[in-house]
């Protein structure tokens, strides 16, 4: 099945891409890139308004595929999300670490995701995963060249081997080998969303690489993706079991680890961790709460980690390296990016009035009946990935009056950071609009996956 | 093994360390006497301007206003351009270097002037960086280059880079510019800072921060054995010392969580059962620190000054253990230095041996090196780069390498100090003139003469006295007024009816010999006052106390609870009724009984304390004698003389005592009015006077009272025993102050933006009566904030004068007093009080937090002895923000009335105070008692001063004046015979 | 909606409103005055305390009991709903009409109070958010929501306590306050998710006793897993030992917002929180008896600790805590209104007393002189009845506070080691699968 709306939008970014690569200042580059991840917003607003409108059947037969037009629920608002974490990712970049050409591979790599969005099948899928990884380590390698780094190294790593079985996987499950592959994909997936123990090029990468790079690979969660498109009604079952309980050890020992860092971006590497821990968790519920709670933390967390750590990267360009040893900003100086940095961190963990406590909600509510005990790890992990946040918001932006004449948010800067704590806190507030018409009837799968002809199951 | 430890002082003993080193501690009483004095009084030996800057390295404290401070002052035309000029052209005279030109024709002076004018903020490391990357700093011109030279340099673009697209010449020639600047600046490695303390050099290792264990507990300590009365446990053995107090407790062998604490209790075991004293206490701990004789002094100095606030208390209670509030402690800063060392040591060995194993010795600590490797100094190759857009020079100069390397150097001559510095000098000499052409064009052309003064009063030299004066001279023209310290000369030990201990009414230096007490008339109707007001007090405290505890607590708050919603929206919506209703009424129905006080000795009775119990009639006339000859007023005494003390009561403000009188020792001057005016009332002492020569003739009657400053209320004494036929002039003296009191009412509140601006001033007295009683108000009044001058003269000569509440006024004949040993006197006493409250405001305003106790808001009173920034920090001391934010830093302009050569004749026989005075902590002039001419004092002699403008302001009243106004406000004439009384 | 009904939904919504109002212009640069800010919380707060006591005058007039709101549904999936509903019966009238008073009477002080300091907006926008919060908590029909307001009471007062940002010990504290909270919190939120599984709702239904409470599991495991859990939760809310060490250390904020957080309002939601639970502890003896042994041990710690308190802040830190474990031995003891009236009468005195403890060497001067000897002189002192020899040990344990921040010191201090130990393993690990040594600290990693 295809769907229109996300390759649309992933066509306007990935051919901006080719003229942000050709800018010879960043500064130009950046506004290139930020106008046509603006452009492609208004794209997509306009095809789902259009659509939404005027095409009652929501899908139609062309070339012998099913092609979907207007989408629904989460499938609807996920190319959303997915460019506001383009807008984040590029708007807040700062030129220093963020050049042109990475410019343009957070564009591709943001287009590739969307891409992601649009299908599927699982052959698809695999083929842009694997675009996405050539995308991304051509980057990082290219970055290592120029700067003398070693960010490439264990992406490569790790992602490599995840490459290779996401095409065993899909060779599997084409050729009818059903557990094999499922197996297969899942291990690609739980390396992809840095599930422990294969979560170890997360918090390297992130401190390491550009921010706005590791944005782009990672907040779009294209593992979450291909969970819910190619095992979408996958639950229940030992391996379903399995994965849950690795996913929340992995949000409580994320969460924990997260609390002890010295360093910011890997205090963020480990929240991400932590966080995509408690999806992976959720995904492999058998309650339709449970796995609703899930997706909507998928979306949160894209929305509010990107902003989190993007928020990060624009402090560090003013205030130089981050530790998280000693007290050392100013809330007066910066205000707007300290709040900022606060309510993004504290919508991924759940606090009133923004979106991020309807998911933890609807993930704990749903997963207890299943895993009474595990459900409980949520819970822990989220009290702690809360303390990482306030902790790190502490130490960034409070206890000493002296600054180095750092400045305050941009205007670009605020406007995209305006976008995503409006959606986190509108959404907060009336969460219908992003739960309501998801899942709609009891029984199906949380997307409503029609396109799957049988289900996949392993039971 | 030492690093960074460096020190040339001498091998002295441990005491004299202690001793030397205890000067930099704060020398703040408990609360309860505030005292003002010169914050950095350890280093009135040195120069003003490098005492504070020096004091700002050692405090970690800031010397001047900050440079965004100077730009406002700048902007709203507090500096002025000609005073930047003239400070930049001193400064180059001060320099060796001469005025040789930079590039073209462009000198030093006019870099310094350029710069001075043009203050921007400097961005550091990273912050410059992401400007340079992320802003249009090489792609537009600095917002502070006018239009002239933009349209100059964009000219000058098109020449230099005329190849280039035109929307790229001007990012072309600035980054050309930058690149230059760059270059000539070469890369420069910052210093590794030195850390002094064990604390510090394992905190640069990663170990975890010693003071986090001891800091809490010392603070409990220190706390627990100055306690005055705020916990009902007191501490046990505390009467035997510190240091035997803390090694009973935490040498018991409780098996503590804390590991160093049970290391602790083993050492403080060894230390009580060897006997040692504090001195070799300190030596031992030492040692355990692996610090060496040659580094005591710096060690001890940096670890006393860490908490510097309680070893300068427990330095307080050991030196003046009269002035606890409660009752004295034996203490000492040698046993407090004792504990500490003994802590660090136990505690610092604890952390080394965490971070490096059981057996790592001080050596495993490497030199710590804090700030960023080597990297290009970028900082001042930014200034430079502003500057060169700015300064009308050719920018195509720069680009030669030793033009852009001699620019740069200038930069970094006129650092951030040197700025500041240079800038309050301008900011200083703008308030000089100003108030020196104002006297000078006041006296020029003098006013008609008062008519005949039917009435005179004596008042305090207090600034705030300054402006009742004023208004009381308005309402009543017939009004002679004086200034003397507000203690009138009578230095006692009062002790009022129902108070439980005498304390002290005189300037802190003094020791007061008399005990002077006051007795009901009628002893029956003393009791009943005693026991209502017990009944009362009793009742107040099993309330307010009893709901602390648990059994009367729980009944208190469940049953009688919810009665206190009632002085709660009272407190918050009403708080001038909810006064009057919950402490008025009770209080109010207790009459209180008439007194006398206990003034004439009868033979030479001594009190406990050895002090004489009441005065002699002979100490009674030199007192009074002393005070007529100072302020001159030795014949045409009239009908009444009004003696008006001063102090300041309020609501919320555990720095009360620093708003009442300073020269009483922070105490209230009413009793000293009182007791004066019944001194120069006695019938032998006026005997006596007249042998000596002054004449009170009988009719003349004086009136003791009382001027609350933050209310305006005015208390009247001893009226009972005033003579019929004085009681038509009292009446009408005692209306005219309360009018003037009204005014000065309405003059204050312009100053707070809280109050409502330009109401009448009735209204006016009743929002300050308000503020008084407002549990929700942080500045009840402003206090001493704003004082800048003194003038020490003849009233006559400034009558008339509006001089905004600024002016120590201080009386002074010169005329009658030839010899000039009246007026060395006078100086004496004025000078050190006075700069003592000026250079008080000066550093807690600059720095509020180093200096001063921050903000009052989280403040937290801690045993009755000072206040503490939230739960348990070190003891703050200076002056809380609220009280200060008005002020304007400047050292007192002191101006005598007298001719300059007796001034520099006084000044030579008194070394400390020309020491004072030329080392530039207070400024001088002298004031010809003759004509207008000034004459200034700088580096050892007196210069002619030439006035600026000759124009004064002339106004109806003083209120057409200050009206409309928030700020500051300059010197106007007010035209007697006008006065509308506020209500115009 | 019926009248009633529409007042009793202001109570939430105005200071909702308020903090909306506050917010939404100041995140777009948008300042206003010291005056137009306090106006709008005093005026929020005057019209949700008015709002209350209609209702209450409603509910009397009426003769009704109790009175519910359901404001709609939120989140519906499946057979899990997420409904807003407003309770308003006997325990819940008082209470919200209380706190909005005393917030409101608190943003009316704080205008003098706080005029002309930088962080006035905050401080009003946190103090609004708080009442919101408390005002949500109070009102809520179901567990769900009083976690919702329970949250933002949390996190509001960690950021009051470190108001003072410029300085590290109030964020140090602010940071300690907010992980206890953290750590509780855990209690709530599995309670509401086990309540959920056993009961299949959090709501507080009546069930015959004086208000509305929760609906006890049918076993007993489980209604002694909720009721410990709920107790949790409720001892860090109210500083109750071992957990109080953060009350004293709250006192960093402005004097005002110490006064309504740790003297009145905050401190009381544990209490509050267990009176609804009230079936719970009636469904079970063991956990009635846990409350009444936390909170007898808190009074008698907090009473004994007091004593040697030397700052007034303390002194009066330590007295809330022990009057807010008396009223949780008197919840314990199955009292209802007993408590109720205790929480109330402690707030207002209790505040007060905050609020005029920078009077304190005034205030002792006059006392002083009106009872013409020594104060304080507490007719009875405990400590007398020791043998003078335990004196200094007594001494020495009150004044290490009961050495409960030492063992709680040891306990995250053994959580932080263990999990560095297991960070450097991690790191370990990851080296040898990337092939090269991966470093802890910040900037010691290669970076552009």
């Amino acid at each position: 099945m295809i769907r229109v709306q996300p390759l649309l939008a992933a066509v306007v970014l990935g051919s901006a891409a080719h003229w942000v690569a050709r800018c010879p200042d960043a500064r130009q580059a950046r506004g290139l890139a930020s106008g046509a991840v603006g452009a492609a917003l208004g794209v997509l607003a306009v095809v789902s308004l259009v659509l939404h409108g005027s095409v009652d059947g929501s899908e139609v037969l062309l070339w012998g595929r099913r092609v979907q037009l207007a989408g629904r629920g989460w499938e609807a608002s996920a190319p959303f999300v997915d460019l506001l974490v383009a807008a984040l990712a590029v708007g807040l970049a700062p030129v220093a670490s963020h050049g042109p050409r990475t410019l343009a591979a957070i564009l591709r790599l943001i287009a590739l995701a969307l891409a992601f969005l649009g299908m599927s099948e699982p052959l698809g899928l695999a083929a842009l995963w694997g675009l996405q990884f050539v995308v991304a380590a051509g980057e990082l390698r290219r970055l290592d060249e120029a700067h003398g780094g070693s960010a490439a190294k264990p992406f490569v790593r790790y992602q490599a081997p995840a490459l290779g079985l996401v095409v065993l996987g899909t060779l599997a499950l084409l050729f009818g080998f059903r557990s094999l592959g499922v197996t297969a994909w899942l291990m690609a997936i739980a390396v992809r969303e840095a599930v422990i123990p294969f979560h170890g090029w997360l918090p390297t990468l992130i401190a390491r690489a550009p921010l706005g790079l590791v944005i782009a690979l990672v907040a779009p969660q294209p593992g979450v993706y291909a969970h819910l498109a190619v095992f979408g009604d996958m639950t229940g079952g030992a391996l379903a079991h399995g994965f849950a309980a690795v996913g929340a050890f992995t949000g409580v020992l994320g969460a924990a680890l997260g609390v002890v860092q010295n360093d910011a971006r890997r205090a963020a590497g480990w929240l991400i961790v932590s966080q995509t821990g408690l999806i992976a968790f959720g995904l492999a519920n058998e309650s339709q709460v449970g796995r609703l709670g899930a997706v909507l933390s998928w979306q949160v967390m894209a929305l509010a980690m990107s902003g989190y750590t993007m928020t990060i990267a624009a402090l560090e360009a003013r205030r130089g390296t981050l530790s998280l040893r000693v007290p050392g900003g100013s809330f007066a100086r910066t205000p707007r990016m300290a709040v900022a940095f606060l309510l993004l961190g504290f919508s991924s963990v759940a606090l009133p009035l923004t979106l991020g406590f309807v998911a933890e909600d609807l993930l704990v509510q749903g997963s207890v009946a299943e895993f009474p005990h595990v459900g409980f790890a949520v819970i822990l992990a989220t009290a702690l990935n809360g303390i990482n946040v306030m902790r790190c918001f502490f130490v960034l932006f409070s206890g000493t009056e002296r600054h180095t004449g750092e400045v305050d948010l941009t205007r670009r800067e605020v406007w995209a950071l305006s976008l995503v704590l409006g959606a986190l806190l509108l959404g907060g507030v009336f969460p219908r609009l992003f739960v309501a018409g998801g899942p709609s009837p009891p029984g199906t799968a949380v997307h409503g996956h029609p396109g799957s002809p049988s289900k996949v199951t392993d039971r | 093994m030492s690093h960074g430890v460096g020190s040339d002082r001498p091998v002295t003993t441990l005491e004299e360390i202690v001793d030397e080193v205890a000067h930099l501690l704060p020398e703040q009483a408990p609360l309860h006497t505030f005292v003002h004095h010169n914050t950095l009084h350890a280093f009135e030996h040195l120069p003003f301007d490098r005492a504070v800057v020096e004091a700002a390295q050692l405090f970690g404290t800031r010397a001047f206003q900050t440079e965004a401070a100077f730009a406002e002052h700048q902007r709203c035309s507090r500096i002025l351009p000609g005073d930047i000029a003239a400070v930049a052209s001193q400064e180059v005279e001060r320099r060796s270097g001469g005025n040789a030109p930079i590039v073209d024709r462009f000198t030093p002076r006019d870099y310094i002037d350029l710069r001075l004018r043009h203050l921007f903020e400097i961005p550091r490391g990273a912050a410059l960086a992401w400007q340079l990357q992320e802003t249009d700093l090489l792609h537009a011109f600095h917002p502070g280059v006018d239009v002239f030279r933009r349209r100059e340099l964009s000219f000058r673009a098109d020449r230099m880079f005329g190849g280039h697209p035109t929307g790229q010449r001007v990012h072309c020639m600035l980054s050309a510019l930058w690149k230059a600047l760059a270059e000539a600046a070469g890369a420069n490695a910052l210093e590794p800072r030195a850390t002094v303390r064990r604390r510090d050099q394992l905190v640069a290792c990663g170990a975890d921060d010693v003071d986090q264990r001891v800091h809490p507990v010392l603070i409990r300590l220190c706390a627990a054995f100055l306690d005055q009365g705020v916990s009902s446990w007191g501490m046990p053995f505390r009467e035997q010392g510190f240091l035997t107090a803390v090694r009973r407790l935490y040498g018991l062998p409780v098996p503590a969580p804390d590991a160093w604490q049970r290391d602790l209790a083993h050492e403080l075991r060894t230390q009580e059962r060897e006997g040692r004293s504090a001195v070799e206490t300190c030596r031992s701990a030492l040692a355990l620190l692996g610090v060496g004789p040659e580094q005591w002094h710096t060690y001890i100095r940096a670890t006393l000054l860490c908490l510097r606030g309680w070893a300068g208390m427990m330095r307080q209670f050991e030196l003046r253990p009269d002035r606890a509030p409660v009752e004295p402690r034996p203490a000492r800063l040698l046993d407090y230095l004792a504990v500490q060392l003994t802590f660090d040591a136990v505690a610092a060995r604890a952390a080394l041996r965490e971070r490096f194993g059981a057996d790592a010795t001080w050596d495993r600590l490497a030199p710590a090196s804090f700030g960023d490797p080597a990297r290009p100094d970028l900082e001042p190759v930014y200034e430079a780069f502003v500057m060169a857009q700015i300064a009308h020079v050719d920018i195509e100069a720069f680009l030669r390498p030793e033009v852009a390397a001699r620019w740069l150097e200038e930069a970094r001559a006129v650092d951030a100090t040197t700025r500041c510095r240079l800038l309050h000098a301008a900011y200083e000499r703008r308030l000089r003139i100003a108030v020196l052409d104002g006297l000078a064009a006041h006296c020029r052309d003098p006013l008609p003469a008062p008519p005949e003064p039917r009435l005179q009063a004596i008042f305090c030299i207090d600034e705030r006295e300054c402006s009742t004066r004023r208004h009381f001279e308005e309402t009543m023209p017939a009004v002679e007024t004086f200034g003397f310290a507000g203690f009138f000369g009578v230095a006692m030990a009062w002790q009022g009816l129902g108070e439980l201990r005498p304390r002290p009414l005189c300037p802190v230096n003094v020791t007061p010999g008399h005990y002077v007490t006051e007795r009901a008339l009628n002893p029956s109707e003393e009791q009943v006052w005693r026991n209502a007001r017990r009944r009362l007090g009793l009742t107040t405290q099993a309330l307010m106390q009893g709901s602390r505890t648990l059994t009367r607590g729980g009944l208190v708050s469940t049953f009688l609870g919810l009665w206190s919603v009632v002085p709660m929206v009272g407190r918050c919506l009403a708080p001038r009724l909810a006064e009057w209703l919950l402490h008025g009424v009770a209080e109010g129905s207790i009459a209180e009984p008439i007194t006398r006080l206990v003034l004439e000795r009868e033979g030479d009775a001594k009190d406990a304390e050895g002090r004489f119990i009441g005065y002699a009639v002979s100490e009674m006339a030199e007192v009074v004698e002393n005070l007529l000859r100072t302020i001159g007023l030795t014949d045409g005494f009239c009908e009444l003389v009004l003696v008006v003390g001063h102090g300041s009561s309020s609501l919320n403000n555990p720095h009360e005592s620093a708003h009442d009188c300073g020269a009483t020792g922070g105490g209230r001057g009413g009793p000293n009015a009182r007791a004066f005016a019944a001194m120069a009332n006695h019938p032998a002492v006026r005997d006596m006077l007249a042998q000596r020569g002054i004449v009170v003739p009988p009719e003349t009657w004086f009136v003791g009272c009382y001027h609350n400053t933050c209310d305006d209320d005015m208390t009247w004494y001893d009226e009972d025993v005033m003579p019929e036929a004085r009681q038509r002039a009292f009446a009408e003296a005692r209306e005219a102050l309360e009018a003037a009191c009204l005014l000065e009412s309405h003059e204050r509140c312009r100053r707070f933006e809280s109050a409502p601006h330009g109401s009448d001033a009735p209204a006016a007295l009743r929002h300050v009566k308000g503020r008084a009683v407002d549990l929700a108000q942080p500045r009840p009044e402003y206090g001493h904030a704003t004082n800048a001058y003194a003038i020490v003269g003849r009233r006559t000569r400034t009558r008339n004068l509006f001089l905004d509440r600024r002016a120590f006024l201080v009386s002074y004949d010169p005329t009658t007093d030839a010899d000039g040993s009246v007026l060395t006197r006078l100086l004496g006493a004025v000078v050190p009080v006075g700069a003592g409250i000026n250079l008080e405001y000066y550093f807690s305003f600059v720095d509020p937090v180093g200096y001063g106790c921050g903000t009052k808001l989280p403040h937290n009173i801690t045993g009755l002895i000072g206040v503490m920034d939230g739960h348990a920090s070190d003891l703050r001391t200076g002056l809380p923000w609220q009280m200060v934010e008005i002020h304007e830093p400047v050292r007192l302009l002191a101006i005598v009335e007298t001719e300059p050569e007796r001034l520099a004749r006084i000044l030579d026989q008194q070394p400390g105070m020309k020491a004072f005075v030329d080392n530039g902590w207070i400024q001088l002039v002298a004031w010809s008692p003759t004509d207008d001419r000034l004459w200034e004092y700088s580096a050892g002699a007196f210069h002619d001063y030439q006035p600026e403008s000759r124009l004064l302001p002339v106004v109806a009243s003083s209120a057409t004046f200050y009206r409309t106004e928030r700020g500051h406000l300059g010197l106007a004439r007010v035209l007697p015979g006008y006065s509308d009384g506020g209500n115009a | 909606m019926g009248w009633l009904e529409f007042v009793l939904t202001c109570v939430v919504a105005l200071p909702l409103v308020a903090c909306l109002l506050l917010a939404v212009p100041a995140w777009f640069g948008v300042r206003f005055g010291e005056r137009v800010i306090s106006a709008m919380v005093g005026v929020a707060f005057g019209g949700a305390a008015a709002a209350a006591l209609a209702a209450l005058a409603g509910m009397l007039g009426s003769g009704r009991d109790s009175l519910e709101v359901t404001l709609g549904r939120w989140v519906v999936v499946g057979d899990y709903t997420f409904e807003w509903r407003l309770l308003a019966d006997h325990l819940s009238v008082p209470f919200a009409l209380f706190a909005a008073v005393l917030v409101g009477l608190i943003g009316v002080f704080s205008r003098r109070y706080l005029h002309r300091e930088r962080g006035f907006f905050r401080f009003y926008l946190l103090l609004a958010l708080f009442g919101a919060g408390v005002e949500i908590v109070v009102l809520a029909g179901a567990l769900d929501q009083v976690f919702f307001g329970w949250e933002l009471v949390g996190l509001t007062s960690a950021l009051l306590i470190a108001f003072f940002h410029e300085r590290a010990k109030p964020v140090e504290h602010g940071l300690r306050a907010f992980i206890t909270y953290r750590v509780c919190d855990v209690g709530l939120l599995s309670a509401i998710v086990w309540l959920h599984h056993r009961v299949g709702s959090s709501r507080f239904v009546p069930d015959g006793g004086p208000w509305a409470g929760l609906v006890a599991p049918s076993d007993t495991a489980s209604v002694v897993a909720v009721g410990l859990l709920l107790l949790w939760a409720s001892m860090g809310k109210s500083a109750q030992v071992p957990l109080g060490g953060w009350l004293p250390r709250a006192m960093e904020g402005p004097t005002p917002s110490s006064a309504i957080f740790y003297g009145s309002i905050s401190v009381h939601l544990g209490p509050y929180l267990l009176l609804r639970a009230s079936p719970i502890l009636q469904g079970s003896p063991g956990v009635a008896w846990a409350v009444v042994g936390v909170g007898a041990l808190t009074a008698a710690h907090g009473s004994f600790v007091g004593r040697v308190q030397t700052d007034i802040k303390s002194l009066l830190a330590y007295a809330s805590m022990t009057q807010v474990g008396l009223i949780l031995v008197e919840i314990g003891f199955g009292l209802h209104y007993v408590p109720l009236i205790h929480i109330c009468g402690h707030a207002t005195i209790r505040s007060l007393e905050i609020l005029r403890s920078p009077s304190l060497l005034h205030d002792h001067h006059h006392l002083e002189q009106a009872v013409g000897r020594q104060v304080p002189r507490t007719p009875f002192h405990i400590e007398r009845l020791v043998p003078n020899a335990f004196r200094p040990w007594m001494y020495r344990h009150a004044l290490e506070r009961g050495y409960f921040d030492s063992l709680l010191r040891l306990v995250v201090h053994g959580f932080m080691r263990v999990m560095r130990g297991v960070d450097r393993i991690d790191r370990w690990w990851t080296g040898k699968v990337v092939g090269e040594p991966m470093r802890i600290d910040a900037g010691e990693e290669q970076r552009r």
